[in-house]
């Protein structure tokens, strides 16, 4: 299941600046880190590379290493370019209609809000890991349950596999989300429970999804407004 | 026809009961004889409405002061002058009440023709001139309206800030449209919108904003959106930036800022939350006691340098602990002696 596209407008805004510049980032640190990181270099200067700018929670609760540069830095990087299609991707198909309720700045706002709560909550809960996390996932978890908050009768554009067949129907949000999310929550208990390691931020994904609450503290006051009134937003 | 020979023609028709005929031949003669002491005492008392006779009663007293009969004449006239005045005045109470009902009831048109009425009848009843301003749609009656109301008690200084209010807005009309939105009244918003979209001038930019904000209001009007306090709006839209600070600065420290205590919590925080206050204000541009105490804005919205002023303060109030955050953490990654992997 792949998201393709949003299919309904905007209603505040013409042009998804903040979505577009937060992709352009993302994309330009992800090209840019091999002048960072030249070719043939060894594990452990990958490894140094890693603790300075991944967030790693038993750093961060002992409060050494960079803190909050390695908070922020690891919300704009990713493991490989399939990380980062993917992730944009689901960006660029939930970010527009977000920010275009949010405003530009404050949609920025939620989405490092949305990163840095899921930086929290996988330091609550793997507190002990001196395993580095990277990646913006967090954060488009934050922007998806913003998205089926406000747009709970939205449809995507989804590229669906039967059987190798591929089809693009235009499928609720909602039922998009509940999958994705679906798929976290049982790796999420058991990294909890019994120590598994699947090398994926599961938690930092739930963290995000649930800082989607705090997308009433950024809308418009129209959009807010129309919230309340139950119409659409 | 001499004076004496009008003035007995007059006397005899009033002693024989034609009174119409009396006063008008009294009125001849002392227009022949403006100091005729009897023909102005006869108008005294045949004269229509009640000032008409007490000024004539003043015109006998300026001719002879010692007319004690006149003198005693005048105080009854002025002792009804007063009653009479009393009983308008608690007619035009009444109707007063009558005019709040239908403004209760949305009838305000037929409110504001019964308050032109009594301004007609009475044209310094401040009332009635405080409805008038609250019932008009132009500002240029608004404006009238706080004029003579200031005129009649300059001691009010509601009105004198809402006359200073109006004025402002009298300059600056489509702030007064965004204003009544900003207060919940889309039908009056709307009226503006229209009326400005068609007055002569209008660019065809200015056209196309001032349309799409009908559209919208018509839209929220037909979806039935709920009116939002402003105030509520401000307090919603300043906690976000200060969250995400907090955020921050349990992750530099921790998650135990009191364990490790830095600056950023006990002076950046509440920075942070004074720069996105300010922000917020300078962004939505409400109506604001900021503007009005601080700044002196008749229209209590801010000039749009008063705005861009307030908003790069609140930019500077929410940057400099976000930078000095990031110096801390800066300092300590140059310092950090980089674990070996597990």
């Amino acid at each position: 299941m792949i998201p393709l596209n949003d299919t309904e407008p905007n209603r505040y805004s013409w042009f998804p600046f903040m979505t577009i510049l937060i992709i352009a980032i993302n994309t330009f640190i992800e090209f840019a880190k091999p002048l960072y990181l030249p070719g043939h270099i060894t594990f452990l200067q990958y490894w140094e590379f890693m603790m300075r700018f991944y967030f790693t929670p038993k750093l961060i609760l002992a409060a050494e290493g960079p803190g909050i540069i390695s908070s922020i830095t690891s919300v704009f990087m990713h493991a490989n370019f399939f990380h980062l299609l993917g992730n944009m991707g689901a960006l660029w198909v939930f970010g527009r209609r977000v920010e275009d309720a949010c405003g530009a700045w404050r949609f920025l706002v939620f989405y490092l809000l949305a990163g840095i709560s899921a930086n929290l909550i996988t330091t609550l809960v793997m507190y002990n890991s001196p395993i580095p996390n990277v990646g913006a996932s967090g954060a488009i978890f934050g922007v998806m349950g913003a998205y089926v908050l406000l747009y709970p009768g939205g449809r995507i554009r989804t590229l669906i596999f039967i059987s190798f067949v591929p089809t693009w129907p235009r499928i609720r949000a909602g039922w998009i989300v509940l999958y994705f999310l679906g798929v976290q929550i049982i790796p999420a208990l058991e990294m909890m429970f019994s120590n598994a390691n699947y090398g994926v931020g599961y938690w930092a994904h739930l963290g995000g999804f649930f800082s989607a609450i705090f997308i009433f503290l950024f809308l418009r006051p129209e959009a807010f407004a129309r919230y309340l009134s139950e119409t659409p937003v | 026809m001499d004076t004496a020979e009008l003035l007995r023609k007059a006397l005899r028709a009033a002693r024989s009961g034609r009174e119409l005929t009396a006063r008008d031949l009294f009125q001849d003669v002392v227009r022949m004889d403006p100091d005729n002491e009897v023909a102005w005492m006869w108008l005294s008392g045949l004269l229509d409405p009640l000032e008409d006779r007490m000024a004539a009663c003043e015109r006998v007293l300026s001719i002879n002061p010692g007319n004690q009969r006149i003198k005693a004449y005048l105080d009854k006239l002025l002792k009804e002058y007063e009653a009479e005045r009393l009983t308008i005045l608690a007619g035009l109470d009444k109707q007063i009440k009558q005019i709040r009902w239908y403004v209760e009831n949305g009838k305000r048109e037929d409110a504001l023709l019964f308050v032109k009425n009594i301004l007609r009848e009475d044209n310094n009843h401040k009332e009635a001139w405080l409805l008038f301003a609250e019932l008009s749609v132009s500002i240029d009656d608004k404006v009238r309206a706080y004029e003579t109301i200031v005129q009649i008690d300059r001691s009010d200084q509601s009105a004198i800030e809402a006359l200073k209010r109006y004025r402002y807005f009298q300059r600056n009309p489509l702030e007064l449209a965004v204003s009544y939105e900003e207060d919940g009244e889309f039908d009056k918003a709307m009226n503006l919108y229209n009326k400005l979209a068609m007055r002569p001038g209008t660019t065809p930019a200015e056209f196309e904003r001032i349309h799409r904000n009908i559209v919208r209001l018509e839209d929220a009007k037909i979806e039935n959106v709920r009116y939002i306090r402003p105030s509520f709006t401000i307090l919603r839209l300043s906690v976000g930036l200060p969250l995400l600070y907090i955020s921050e600065v349990f992750i530099q420290d921790g998650l135990n800022p009191i364990k490790h205590p830095t600056l950023d919590l006990w002076i950046g925080f509440p920075l942070v939350v004074l720069g996105s206050f300010l922000l917020t204000v300078a962004g939505i541009r409400v109506r604001h006691v900021i503007w009005r105490r601080w700044f002196g804005q008749q229209g209590e919205r801010g000039s749009v340098a008063m705005r861009a002023l307030v908003a790069v303060t609140g930019w500077i109030l929410v940057l400099t602990p976000h930078l000095l955050l990031l110096w801390n953490s800066l300092l300590r990654l140059q310092f950090f002696q980089i674990p070996a992997p597990p």
